[in-house]
Parts: C-alpha cells; structure tokens; sequence
C-alpha cells in the first residue's frame, strides 16, 4: 500500500497541488495516505460511499451537503486534485498559495464563505430560496417541529438577511450576515504538516 | 534572494504559530482535564438538551449548593468533630456523655431511635456531647472556641459564596454583547457542531437545536402580545389580595394556640387543626395561584418568578411559625432551668421524644387524597407543619402538668439540652424531608406516569389527555424546595454539625434520583423559555433564606443561656463570651484594651456610618457605568444605523465629534426612529442581550449509558390549529419518551 501510494503521486503533481492550493510537501503526502486509506475501490478515485464511511460525517445531519462539495457538478467520483481543491478551502487563512493574490485563494474568507454558500444553494442558482432553507431545517431539526414553523423560521431567516427584496439570500447577503462571525478562525483546520 | 527571505521568514513564523499552537493545546488538554472532575456534567447536558435550560437551571443550582455544603461539611469535620472524636473525653465518660440509667433500656428501641434519642443524642451528632474543657489533648485545641468560630464562619462563608456568584452572573450578563439582529440567521446557518463524533451527542443536540429554536419562536411571540391593560389590572389587583388573606389567616391561626379544652374523643382533631389548615392553605393556595398566572399574561419567566415569590411566602409563613414555636419552648426550657435548681428527675424527656415520635403517625392523616398539583408541596409542609404542631403541643404539655400536680415536669441535673433538643429537630426535620421526597417523586412521577401509559388502554377517557396525563417538571417548586432545604441546614447547622454531612448525602441522592424521574417520567413544558442567563433571582432568594435562617441562631446565641450541663459553652453566661474570654486570657493586655476602646459606641457608630457612605458611592459608580456602557454599546452600532438611514448620516457623524453624551442621546433617538418608522414591513424586534443563545456544544464523552426510557405508545392526536404564524407546537416526539400531545395553546407552564 505504501510503495502504491508513492508511486501513483509523482513530484510533478505534488507541486502542481502545492502551487494550486497551497498545502506544504509533508501535508499533501500525509492527506494522500488518508486520502488512500478511504479509497477502499483502490481506483484512485472516491465515492459518495467512501464519504459515508467516516463517522463524523455520517452522523452529521448536514452530512451529505458536505459531501455532495467534494464533487464537481454530476459527476460521482472525486480524484485526489478534487479532494484537495476541496480541503484547501479550511487552511488556515496566514498558510495560502504565495501566487494568487490573498483575495482569490482557495482559502481567502470569501472562497470560504462560498463553500459554506454552495452547502445551503442546491441548485446553485447563487441564491439560497425558502426551499432550500426548509430542507436544511428539516435536515437539522427533524421531525421535532411542525412544517409551519419551520416555514416561519425560514420566512424570518430571509427576511433579516433579504435586503434587495427578492425574498433570497444572495451570497453578498450571506456574506453580510456572517460577518461578525469569525469565519477565518471557525473553518480553519490546522492541518498537520 | 528574496524568496529565501521569505522562506526564512515564513519558518520563524511557523515556530512561533507551533508554540502558541502548543500553548493552546496545552490549556485546551487541561481544561479537558479539569471538565472530567466536574460532577453530572453529562447528565445535566443531556437534560439541557432535551427539556430547556429553564429544568436545567434547577440542576445546576442544586449542583452548586452541593459544592457549598461540601464545604461546609469540610469545615465542620475537621475542626469540630474529628478533634472530639480523636481528642476528646470519650463516650461514657463522663455524665454528659453517657445515656442517663434511666433511659437506657429503651435506649435501643426503634422508637427512640427514629426520634434521634438513646445512642444517637449522646453522639458527636448534636451539640450536648461536645465537652467544654478550654483545651484539648496534648496540643490545646480550643474546642469551644473552634466551635462558635466555625459555626460563625459557615455562615460567612456561605454569604461571601452567594454574593461572588450573584456578581459573577449580573457581570455575565451586563458584559455580553451588543444586541444582535441575525439571530435567526445565525441559528440556522451555524448551529451545528461539527466536531462531534458519537451518536449520542448528536442526537442531544439536535434535541439541543429544536429547543433553541423553540424558546426563540416563543420569545418572539411574546414580543408580538398585545396587552389588554384592563384585564391585567384587575387580575393583578385580585392576585395581590388573593396572597395576603390567606397569609393572614394563616398567622392569625398560627399564634399559639389557647391551652388545650381538656381531653376528649376529640383531642387528636384538637391537636391538629392547625397543621390541617396550614396544609389545605398551602396545598390549595399554588392551585389558586398557577390560575390567576395565566390571566396576567406574564411572559413565561415573569410568570415563573411570580409564583416562586408567592410560593416563598407561604413557605416563609411556615418556617417562621415553627422558629416562633420552637423558640418559645427553648425560652421555657431555659428559663425553668434558671427556676428550678432540685436535682428531681424529670420526665420531660418523655414530652419531648413521645410527640415528636408520634409525627410518623399522624403523617399518615395527610397522605391521603390530595389534589394533583399540591402534591409536591403537602409532604414538605405537612413536615413542617406538624413539627411546628408538635411544638406546640408539647409546648402544651408543658403548660398542662401546672394543673396536674402529679407529672412534675422539672428539669434534672442531667436531663435537658435545649440546644440538643433543637438540633434533634432540625435532624429529624431533614430526615423525614427527604424520605417525603422520595415518596413524592415515585408516586406523583413515576407510578403516575405508568399508570397513565399501561391504564389508558382499558380506561374510560383518554388517560394521556385529560386528567392525570403526564407531569411536567415543576421548576418553581423544586426549586424552592431547595432553597428549604438549604435553610433549614444553616438554621440547624450551629446546633447539630453533623448536618452538612448529612446534606451532602441527601442532595446526591436527590440529584440522581430527580434526574432519572425527569428523564423517564417528565414531558417538557409546552412552552420552552430560555432561563435568563443571570440566575440570580434563584441566587436572591437563597441570599434572603440564609439571612432569615442566620436570624434565630444569632438571636440563640446573644440572648438565651446556654445549659449548664451539656454542650462546649456549659458554664457561661451567653454563648459568645467564649470570645470575650480567650481575648481576655490569651491575648497581651494592650490588645485588650485596644479590643475594649473599639467596641464602644464611639468608634462603632462612625465606622457605621463610614459604611453607608461608601455603599452610597458604590452604587452611584455603578449607575454611572452602566450608563457609559449603554452609551459605547450604541457607539457599536454606529456602522450599522449609518448604513440604514442614510439621512440621519450627517447628523450622527457631526455628533461623533461633540459631546459623548448628546451622540448617544441622538443615537437613542434614531433607534427609536427606527423602530417606529418600520422601514420595512415587519422589521424583525431585536433580542434583548441576555437572550442570545448560545447553544452549549455536547461534549463527547464515552461510557455514558442511555437513561431508561419508557417508549411511547400511540401517535400524537392531529392537531388543528389556526393559531398564527409562530405558535408553539405540541409534537415534540424524543426518542421514546413518555408523550403528552398538545394542550390548547394557552397552556400551563
């Protein structure tokens, strides 16, 4: 397993990763073991079951939303480039890519904040309507509350955020309610190195 | 080149992140460390999660009178009774200690025991074993003196605790942070916590976020209500008349009574009539009380501090009779002491262990039928009650022997113990408290809750819904039985050291047991409210207990005599001239001059005065604080009200550079403005700052059992309701509990 590790991660793509996301040479081969210890098809690739597998995450009544962001749109495996892509977004916000410029890197606090967006948007029309609420209310809560209520916390959720009338969150809204809340420090994992 | 720089540059600065990254693990692991030592911390929190902070706050509070006690209890143990245990004369010794020749055949009968006679009042139990000698064993431990300092202390330290905790709380709650106005926004989007690993936990808080989101529906509907000022007027009115005649009935029947009309068929009723009224009162009065609540239309917190400050009174009422009775005996006790010198063998003894054994019996009279709601509260006051009752009738007794020559009720050389006596009742009282505790939750709770479930099948109307039905966690009787319990423990505590201990046992097992029943037996209210973060108004009526309760030793010891046979203080005039003495004798000369120049008017008025003035002042810097924290609180929201009225910018910004206050007073304005305006339909009311919740993240722990849960039965009746937008709902379904479906909407608390 770990002459196979080493050898399907080749220096030249180790740096390509680096450059795109900005994790150190240690880290990447550290998340590439876990990324292979998940990888239970051994085909380089994983699934929406392999996700599953983590405890964590199934327990998580949001559990499948996270999942789903680790997948590209219709698409049912994710390479190690996506998995990557998609835990660059938790680095701490002082560790990022020396390229890009700190607004558009992968951990800047608005590439984090569309994450958590896209968690809530599923249709990823950019809004967050009351459906989509609903659901991820009924997700947390579940069967605790009656549908009314629900529909009312969502109806007031839109309403203290809805500033342009259209009775959805856009992400300048989303960004707007969230920002006394130190999303830097919050959806930062110190990943080891 | 530069790139190296950087490079370097970026590695001291990894080094430096590391160690603070360290640091902060190393406080993190202690505080893990630490948590584990915290007693019920899982328990509470799974309670927390699936009922509402309001039950928890009940937890919580009992919690931390365990710490106080445990304290106390320290403090008891090792500086009073451990030395007389190792130190001192040992039982048998000498007169005081050993049962009296006359009583030592029954000294082992079970009803000399349940009355704390025989072997356990000549015990390091209660006040009359103590010796009195000045100095102990071969270091000169100072027992009397160690005994008035500890008791003395217990009450400061227990004022100093309270008053630390009030402060801390009213800080927490002035210092949280400026209202916020995505409260809901933030619910949805941030509640989940996403480091939990175990089922358990989630499931707790999931529960935890329901309720959240409940108390905020709730608060939010309070908000809406509009108030008919006519109605509440009146029930006000009606309410405050409704709580003084019965108190005043009450004291006018609790005035000690007329000597009793002779013997009779009759004389048991005779005996008792008092305690019947005092129980029908305090057992109907919560009823009466809990219905005029739901016509003020408090918010459910005001609703519930209400009731706790009726229901003190009453129990107030209660407590005070039984001090005015027992004081009353102790004042005859000593003063015929002081009367009769003969060395005549006296039966008082009997007087006193024969009534007081017979509360056993006459219980039996109140543990009938009593309507639903009283319950928790007729087994603590018939307690009360029938001791007071007692009092009185061997107060009675005491009286009667003057027309019945032949008992000659005399106090003996070694007979009687005034403060013994008095630290026999408050045992027993504990005792019996908590064995009425016990009953009450397992017949009111838990075999009413499996009555309900098994009988409603085979019953005639639906058992879940109407009558009996499942209970609910009464806060504000549990709570104030609490606070009871806790005064009479420092009511007793001078006269009885053991009775910390005894207390600690007692609130463990009430922890364990309470939690069990509210987790298998209880339903949670229909209306959650979030408990106000500040719990100071449980804190203030402790505050007021202890002071109340601090009375009547006090009073013991500045004005009765102690007895001359038994007990450290035998031999002198007044209990606290122990002091006087060991100033006197172990103290230079000067100092006691020094002491003597002090106590005088002279010096202590001024300090008196001194006093009050620095009160004075303290409380005008507080106000003034508090006014500048309200200003810089409204400077907060500066960006916020810019943004939002556009027009008022110029105005607030030439204000910034004026005088603080005129900016804040314009900003008030604008806020006011603001919130009349209603720029947009149904702008959502801000929260006031001790709302904000924050639901506390369970924490992981393994090994946790899941309580026992009696799963439910049927489905939950549909309910149709044309209520508005944000009403409570009833289908609270947690996994497996005892299910109560929906009342109407304006429910019991």
């Amino acid at each position: 397993m770990g002459s196979r590790a080493s050898s399907l991660l080749r220096e030249e793509e180790i740096e390509e990763i680096k450059r795109e996301t900005g994790f150190s040479h240690s880290q990447i081969t550290r998340l590439y073991s876990r990324f292979s210890s998940l990888d239970k098809g051994e085909n380089g690739h994983l699934t929406r079951d392999d996700f599953q597998r983590i405890p964590e995450l199934a327990i998580n009544p949001l559990g499948d939303r996270i999942i789903n962001a680790f997948f590209a749109d219709g698409e049912d495996q994710v390479n190690f480039r996506g998995f990557m892509r998609t835990l660059a977004h938790f680095l701490p916000v002082e560790e990022g890519t020396r390229n890009a410029s700190p607004r558009e890197a992968l951990n800047s606090r608005d590439s984090k904040l569309r994450f958590a967006f896209s968690l809530y948007d599923l249709d990823k029309d950019d809004k967050i309507s009351r459906e989509e609420l609903l659901q991820v209310l009924r997700m947390m809560v579940g069967v605790n509350i009656s549908d009314e209520q629900l529909g009312s916390i969502a109806d007031r959720t839109i309403q203290e955020a809805d500033q342009d009338g259209d009775h959805a969150i856009s992400f300048s809204e989303f960004q707007k309610v969230l920002e006394k809340v130190d999303v830097e420090q919050k959806m930062s994992i110190r990943f080891l190195h | 080149m530069g790139e190296q720089e950087r490079g370097k540059g970026r590695g001291i600065a990894m080094r430096g992140e590391r160690e603070r990254g360290l640091w902060r693990k190393v406080q993190r692991g202690l505080w893990n460390f630490i948590s584990l030592f915290i007693p019920w911390e899982m328990r509470i929190k799974v309670i927390e999660s699936h009922f509402g902070s309001g039950v928890a706050s009940y937890f919580i509070f009992l919690r931390w009178l365990f710490g106080i006690n445990i304290v106390l209890m320290a403090m008891t143990m090792a500086f009073i009774i451990i030395p007389e245990v190792l130190a001192g004369a040992p039982f048998g010794s000498t007169s005081r200690k050993q049962i009296p020749s006359d009583k030592m055949e029954e000294a082992q009968d079970l009803d000399t025991i349940w009355s704390l006679g025989g072997y356990l009042q000549y015990s390091v139990l209660f006040y009359g074993y103590y010796g009195s000698e000045r100095k102990l064993g071969s270091f000169g431990y100072r027992l009397p003196l160690a005994y008035f300092l500890v008791g003395m202390a217990g009450f400061a330290y227990s004022f100093i605790a309270l008053l630390r905790k009030m402060a801390k709380n009213s800080r927490l709650s002035l210092s949280s942070t400026s209202e916020e106005n995505f409260t809901f926004c933030w619910k949805v989007f941030c509640a989940w916590d996403y480091l939990i690993g175990s089922s358990e936990a989630a499931e707790s808080k999931v529960a935890a976020i329901a309720t959240t989101i409940r108390e905020s529906i709730l608060e939010e509907q309070e908000k809406k209500k509009s108030e008919n000022r006519f109605v509440i007027g009146v029930s006000r009115i009606v309410k405050h008349n409704s709580i003084f005649n019965p108190l005043n009935v009450q004291t006018r029947r609790c005035a000690p009574a007329d000597a009793l009309e002779g013997n009779g068929p009759f004389i048991l009723w005779r005996n008792h009539r008092l305690s019947v009224v005092v129980s029908l009162i305090t057992m109907l009065a919560p009823s009466v009380f809990e219905l005029i609540a739901t016509l003020e239309q408090y918010h459910p917190r005001s609703m519930l501090r209400f009731q706790l400050a009726r229901v003190l009174v009453l129990y107030l009422g209660n407590l005070y009779s039984l001090i005015i009775a027992l004081l009353d005996k102790v004042d005859s006790m000593s003063s015929l002491v002081s009367i009769n010198e003969h060395g005549t063998k006296s039966s008082i003894l009997n007087f006193t262990v024969s009534p007081l054994g017979s509360i056993s019996p006459s219980h039996g009279l109140w543990n009938s039928s009593s309507p639903t709601d009283g319950w928790p509260f007729a087994k603590t006051v018939t307690v009360a009650s029938t001791a007071a009752l007692a009092n009185l009738s061997s107060w009675q007794a005491l009286k009667a022997p003057e027309e019945h020559e032949n008992v000659t009720t005399i106090f003996g050389s070694s007979a009687q113990c005034w403060e013994t006596y008095v630290g026999q009742e408050m045992l027993k009282l504990s005792i019996i408290d908590m064995l009425f505790t016990v009953g009450s939750i397992l017949i009111i709770d838990f075999f009413r809750g499996l009555f309900v479930r098994f009988a409603s099948d085979c019953w005639c109307w639906d058992l879940e819904n109407k009558f009996p039905e499942y209970g609910e966690f009464k806060i504000a009787e549990n709570v104030l039985h609490l606070v009871y319990n806790q005064g009479m423990i420092w009511m007793g505590a001078f006269f009885s050291p053991v009775l910390p201990a005894f207390n600690v046992f007692k609130l463990i097992g009430l922890m364990y047991l309470r939690s069990w029943a509210v987790l298998t037996c209880n339903v949670p209210h229909q209306q959650v409210f979030r408990a106000s973060r500040s719990n100071n108004f449980y804190l203030a009526m402790l505050l007021f207990m202890l002071f109340l309760c601090m009375l009547p030793t006090v009073f013991a010891i500045v004005k009765y005599r102690p007895s001359r046979d038994c007990g450290p203080f035998s031999g002198q005039e007044k209990i606290y001239n122990i002091v006087l003495e060991t100033v006197e004798m172990e103290f230079p000369p000067w100092f006691n001059t020094a002491v003597s120049y002090v106590t005088t008017p002279v010096v202590i008025l001024p300090a008196l005065l001194l006093l009050i003035i620095l009160i004075y002042y303290l409380q005008s810097i507080a106000r003034s604080l508090k006014v500048t924290n309200q200003e810089l609180r409204m400077q907060l929201q500066f960006p916020r009200l810019t943004r939002a009225f556009p027009r008022g910018r110029r105005a607030l910004s030439g204000a910034l550079h004026s005088d603080a206050q005129v900016c804040a007073t314009e900003l008030a304005e604008q806020r006011l403005q603001s919130a009349s305006l209603v720029p947009r339909p149904d702008s959502p009311p801000t929260l006031s700052s001790d709302e904000r919740v924050v639901p506390r993240t369970a924490s992981p722990q393994t090994g946790h059992h899941e309580p026992k849960i009696l799963t439910r039965k049927k489905e939950p009746p549909k309910r149709n309701t044309h209520t508005p937008d944000l009403a409570p709902a009833r289908p609270y379904i947690p996994p497996g509990f005892l299910l109560r479906p929906p009342l109407s909407s304006s429910g019991k608390l």
